[in-house]
C-alpha cells in the first residue's frame, strides 16, 4: 500500500522539477537577497535593515499607492468594457466572428509594440490623439503624458485596453453556457431584459466574473512593460508603480538587496490576493 | 484506446501487480476519490506555477526583441595546421550567416563571448558604415585571420534592453567576456566589480592617442577599466529654414541673452512652433540636457573636487537651472509638456519644423536622413561670455568581465577592435582616439567637426562608488523643478542635501 501511496507522485515529477527551477529557486534567491547588502562587490547579511529602509522610504509608500490606484482603475474599466463587449458579441449579429477577432486583437498584440505606439499617439504636440481632438472638435491640446493626473488616466486606459479582451472571452464563454431555456422561461413569466440580466446572466456567470476580476488585479499589480515604455514612472513619479520602483532600485541604482525586499512585500501582497482567489473559486465551485 | 488521464492510473496499477490487475481495477472504481485527490494535487501545482509566473514577471527583465547572434570561426583560407597528423576536415554549412570549420585540434581553441549594442551605423558619402551586424561580422572575419585559435561569439543587443540584459547576467556572475558600456554606467559597473582592471594591459596601447577625458570616464582610483571606443557630445541642433526665415545666419553662442533672443524670435505659439526644446522626462538622459551644460559653463559642478560633497546648490548652478526652467514657464518659448519629453520626443517636433533648436547629437543624423525636406545644422552648446561651451561627456568603451576565464584572448579582441580602422568604422559620432578621426574620410563632415570641438569642452560624470544612487536623485530633483513642484533653488538644495546624506552614510 505504501508503494501505491507514493508512486503517483512520480507523475508529478516533471511539473515539480520545472516548478523548482523556475519558481522555487528564483523566489528563494529573492528572499535570500532581501536580507543582504552588496558591499564592495560581495553580499553581506544585514538582517531586516532593507525592510526598515524600505518602509521608511517615501517612494515605496507612494509607489504602493500608485499601484493600488492603477490596478483598481484598470480593472474597473477593463472589466466593464470586457463585459459590455461580451454581451455585444454574444448577440446573433452579422459578422460576429469578425468582430470577435477584431476585439481580441489588443490581447494578441505584443506589449512593447502597443506601449510604444501609444506613447507616440499621446505625444502632446505631434501625437495623433491631440491632432484628432483639435482638428475635429477644436479642443485644446491635452497633456496626456506630461500631467500627473492625465498620465495616470492614460496609463490606466492603455492597460485596460490591453487586458479587456481577456474578460470578454471569459465572460462570453460563461454567457454561452447559460441554457437558453432559462431566458425563455423568464420571458414567459414576463421578465424584462434588465431583470433577466440581474437574475439569470449575472448569477450564472459569477465564476467567470470572479476569475476575470482577480486575474486582472494580479496582472495590473505586476504590470511592468506598459508603464516602463509609456511613462517610465513619470511624470514626477505619478505612474511609478511598485514593479517599476523595484526595477529602479535593482537595475538603475544597483541595490538588489533593497529591490529584493520590495519584491518580497509584493510577493506577500500577491499571495494574499491569490489565497482569496483560491478560496473564492472553491466557494463558487461548491455552490454551482 | 483513447488516452484519458484515468488511464495513467490503470498503467500504474499494472506496474504494481500485473496478476492483481482485475481485482485492482475493481478497487480503482471504488477508490476514485483518491484518484481525484492526485489529480487535484497536480492541478494545485499547475495553479501555483501559473500564479508564480505572474510574480516572476517582476524579477524577469522586459521581453527581449530578437537579437542578432553571429558566430564566426576561422575562414577556410586561414587554417594552418601545424601538428602532425595534418588531417583537416572542413565542413561548410550552406547558409549565408554561419560557416563552421572543424579542424583536428592543433591547439585547443578558446571561445570568448562579446556583447555589444546594436549600432545603426552612419552614412558617409552615401554609404552606410559601421552598422550591426555587418560590422561585427567584418571585424571578426579579420580577427579570425589573425587569431585562428580564438573563437568569438558576438551578440548585438538593442539599446533599450542593453542595461537590463547586462546587469541580469553580470549580477548572476555570468555574462560575456567582452562587452561595450556607455560612460553613464561606468561607475556603477566598475564599483559593482563587473569589470576587470586593464592596468596590466594598457601599456600595449598608445594611450596618448586617446582623448584624456574619455580615458578618465573609465578610470577609477587610478586604474583603467575600459578602452574608450567612441565619444559623444550633445550639440545645439537647429532648423536652418526657421533660422533663415528670421534672418539668423548663426546659432546663439551665449546664454541667457542670445539663447533667449533667438528662442523668442523663433516662437510662434499660435501655430505650435517653439524656439527651444526643454526636457523634463525623468530619465538619466536629463543629465545631458542644456541645464547641466550651463551649470558647467557657469563654473558649477555636481560634486566637489575631492568628491566628498555635492555642490549642486551653488549660485552658478541655481542660475543655470533657473534660466532653463524660465524658458519653459516664464518666457514660454519651449513647447509645453516638457515632463514627457526626452530628446527623442523633441526630435519628433524638430523634424516637422515645430522646433527651432534643441539639444541632440550627431547620432540623430540617421533619423534626419529619412526626412530629406529637413534642413538642419549643428553648433556648440551655448556657453557664457567667458566659456564658449560645456557639456557632459558621453561615449562607449570596451571592457572585460571580471569573471572572464580567458582574459588574454578577451584582451586581444579589445585591442583588435580598438585599432584605428575598426574604431573609426564603429564610432557613430567621434572615435575616442585621434588617429582614428582621420580614417577614410569618415569624419570630414561638418557635424563630425562640431562634435570634435564640442568634446573638448566635455566633462565626464564623477567616478563615485555611489553614482548609481546619486543619478536618480538628480533626475528626480530636476524633474520637479521643470514640473514646478519646487523652485530651481529648492530643487537643487534638495538634491544637494539628499546626495550629501548618501555620500556620508
Amino acid at each position: 500500500m505504501r508503494r501505491r501511496e507514493t508512486f503517483p507522485y512520480f507523475f508529478l515529477l516533471p511539473a515539480l522539477v520545472i516548478l523548482i527551477f523556475l519558481q522555487v529557486y528564483p523566489i528563494s534567491y529573492e528572499l535570500f537577497l532581501s536580507v543582504q547588502q552588496k558591499v564592495a562587490g560581495t553580499y553581506q547579511f544585514i538582517g531586516i535593515k532593507n525592510f526598515v529602509d524600505l518602509f521608511s522610504s517615501y517612494l515605496f509608500w507612494h509607489s504602493l499607492k500608485v499601484t493600488i490606484i492603477y490596478s483598481i482603475g484598470s480593472v474597473s474599466i477593463a472589466f466593464i468594457w470586457g463585459f459590455i463587449l461580451a454581451l455585444l458579441v454574444n448577440e446573433k449579429v452579422k459578422g460576429r466572428i469578425f468582430f470577435r477577432t477584431l476585439l481580441l486583437l489588443p490581447w494578441a498584440l505584443p506589449l512593447v509594440t502597443v506601449s510604444l505606439n501609444f506613447r507616440w499617439i499621446f505625444h502632446e504636440r505631434v501625437g495623433l490623439a491631440n491632432y484628432l481632438l483639435s482638428s475635429i472638435l477644436g479642443a485644446e491640446f491635452i497633456p496626456w503624458l506630461s500631467n500627473e493626473i492625465w498620465a495616470t488616466v492614460t496609463a490606466i486606459f492603455v492597460n485596460a485596453w490591453k487586458i479587456a479582451p481577456f474578460g470578454m472571452i471569459m465572460i462570453l464563454g460563461a454567457l454561452q453556457s447559460i441554457p437558453q431555456v432559462l431566458y425563455e422561461a423568464a420571458e414567459i413569466d414576463g421578465a424584462t431584459s434588465w431583470y433577466k440580466f440581474i437574475h439569470i446572466t449575472l448569477p450564472l456567470s459569477r465564476g467567470a466574473i470572479s476569475t476575470v476580476i482577480l486575474m486582472e488585479i494580479i496582472w495590473s499589480f505586476c504590470s511592468f512593460t506598459i508603464l516602463f515604455l509609456l511613462t517610465e514612472g513619470g511624470p514626477l513619479n505619478a505612474t511609478l508603480t511598485l514593479p517599476l520602483y523595484i526595477y529602479r532600485l535593482g537595475f538603475k541604482e544597483g541595490d538588489f538587496g533593497l529591490a529584493a525586499s520590495a519584491s518580497t512585500v509584493l510577493l506577500l501582497i500577491m499571495s494574499v490576493i491569490t489565497i482569496i482567489y483560491l478560496k473564492f473559486i472553491k466557494k463558487v465551485g461548491e455552490t454551482l | 484506446m483513447v488516452f484519458k488521464p484515468k488511464n495513467l492510473y490503470i498503467i500504474y496499477e499494472y506496474i504494481i501487480n500485473e496478476e492483481k490487475m482485475s481485482e485492482e481495477k475493481k478497487e480503482e472504481k471504488i477508490d476514485r476519490r483518491k484518484y481525484i485527490k492526485y489529480v487535484g494535487a497536480g492541478a494545485a501545482v499547475a495553479a501555483a506555477a501559473a500564479i508564480g509566473y505572474g510574480i516572476s514577471e517582476l524579477t524577469r527583465p522586459p521581453p527581449p526583441t530578437p537579437t542578432t547572434v553571429v558566430t564566426t570561426v576561422p575562414a577556410p583560407t586561414t587554417i594552418v595546421t601545424t601538428a602532425p597528423p595534418p588531417t583537416t576536415v572542413v565542413t561548410t554549412v550552406p547558409t549565408v550567416a554561419t560557416t563552421t570549420i572543424v579542424t583536428t585540434p592543433t591547439l585547443p581553441k578558446k571561445k570568448i563571448t562579446w556583447w555589444t549594442v546594436v549600432n545603426e551605423g552612419k552614412v558617409v558619402g552615401g554609404k552606410l558604415i559601421g552598422a550591426s551586424p555587418d560590422f561585427e561580422k567584418t571585424v571578426l572575419a579579420e580577427f579570425a585571420k589573425q587569431y585562428p585559435n580564438i573563437e568569438v561569439e558576438v551578440t548585438t543587443i538593442p539599446w533599450a534592453e542593453l542595461f537590463t540584459k547586462y546587469v541580469t547576467a553580470l549580477e548572476a556572475g555570468k555574462g560575456p567576456d567582452v562587452f561595450f558600456i556607455p560612460t553613464t554606467w561606468a561607475a556603477q559597473f566598475i564599483y559593482s566589480n563587473y569589470c576587470l582592471s586593464l592596468e596590466d594591459f594598457k601599456n600595449e596601447l598608445d594611450i596618448s592617442d586617446f582623448l584624456p577625458s574619455a580615458l578618465s570616464a573609465f578610470t577609477a582610483e587610478g586604474k583603467l577599466y575600459g578602452v574608450p571606443m567612441r565619444v559623444d557630445a550633445r550639440l545645439l541642433t537647429y532648423n536652418l529654414a526657421l533660422f533663415e526665415e528670421k534672418g539668423f545666419d548663426r546659432a546663439p553662442r551665449t546664454w541667457p541673452d542670445e539663447v533667449l533672443e533667438w528662442s523668442r524670435a523663433l516662437t510662434k505659439a499660435d501655430i505650435g512652433q517653439y524656439g527651444i526644446g526643454i526636457v523634463g522626462r525623468q530619465t538619466d538622459s536629463i543629465l545631458y540636457e542644456f541645464w547641466l551644460c550651463w551649470v558647467f559653463t557657469n563654473g558649477g559642478s555636481i560634486l566637489s573636487k575631492d568628491q566628498r560633497e555635492c555642490v549642486l546648490n551653488s549660485s552658478e548652478a541655481i542660475e543655470a537651472l533657473q534660466f532653463y526652467c524660465d524658458l519653459l514657464h516664464k518666457y514660454k518659448v519651449a513647447p509645453p509638456g516638457a515632463l514627457d519629453y526626452d530628446k527623442t520626443a523633441l526630435r519628433q517636433m524638430f523634424i516637422p519644423g515645430k522646433l527651432g533648436m534643441y539639444s541632440d547629437g550627431k547620432f540623430a543624423i540617421a533619423d534626419f536622413a529619412k526626412n530629406p525636406q529637413l534642413r538642419y545644422a549643428f553648433d556648440l552648446i551655448p556657453g557664457t561670455k567667458k566659456v564658449r561651451s560645456g557639456n557632459l561627456l558621453g561615449g562607449w568603451a570596451a571592457v572585460i568581465n571580471s569573471k572572464c576565464q580567458n582574459v588574454e584572448e578577451a584582451w586581444k579582441l579589445i585591442k583588435f577592435v580598438s585599432e584605428p580602422k575598426w574604431m573609426a568604422t564603429w564610432a557613430l559620432s567621434t572615435p575616442a582616439r585621434a588617429s582614428a578621426t582621420s580614417f577614410g574620410g569618415y569624419f570630414d563632415d561638418d557635424a563630425s567637426k562640431k562634435n570634435f570641438e564640442q568634446c573638448k569642452y566635455a566633462t565626464p560624470l564623477p567616478m563615485h562608488p555611489k553614482l548609481g544612487k546619486i543619478i536618480p536623485i538628480i533626475v528626480q530633483g530636476i524633474g520637479e523643478a521643470v514640473g514646478q513642484k519646487k523652485t530651481p533653488a529648492e530643487a537643487l538644495d534638495w538634491i544637494t542635501s539628499e546626495v550629501n546624506k548618501l555620500i556620508k552614510a
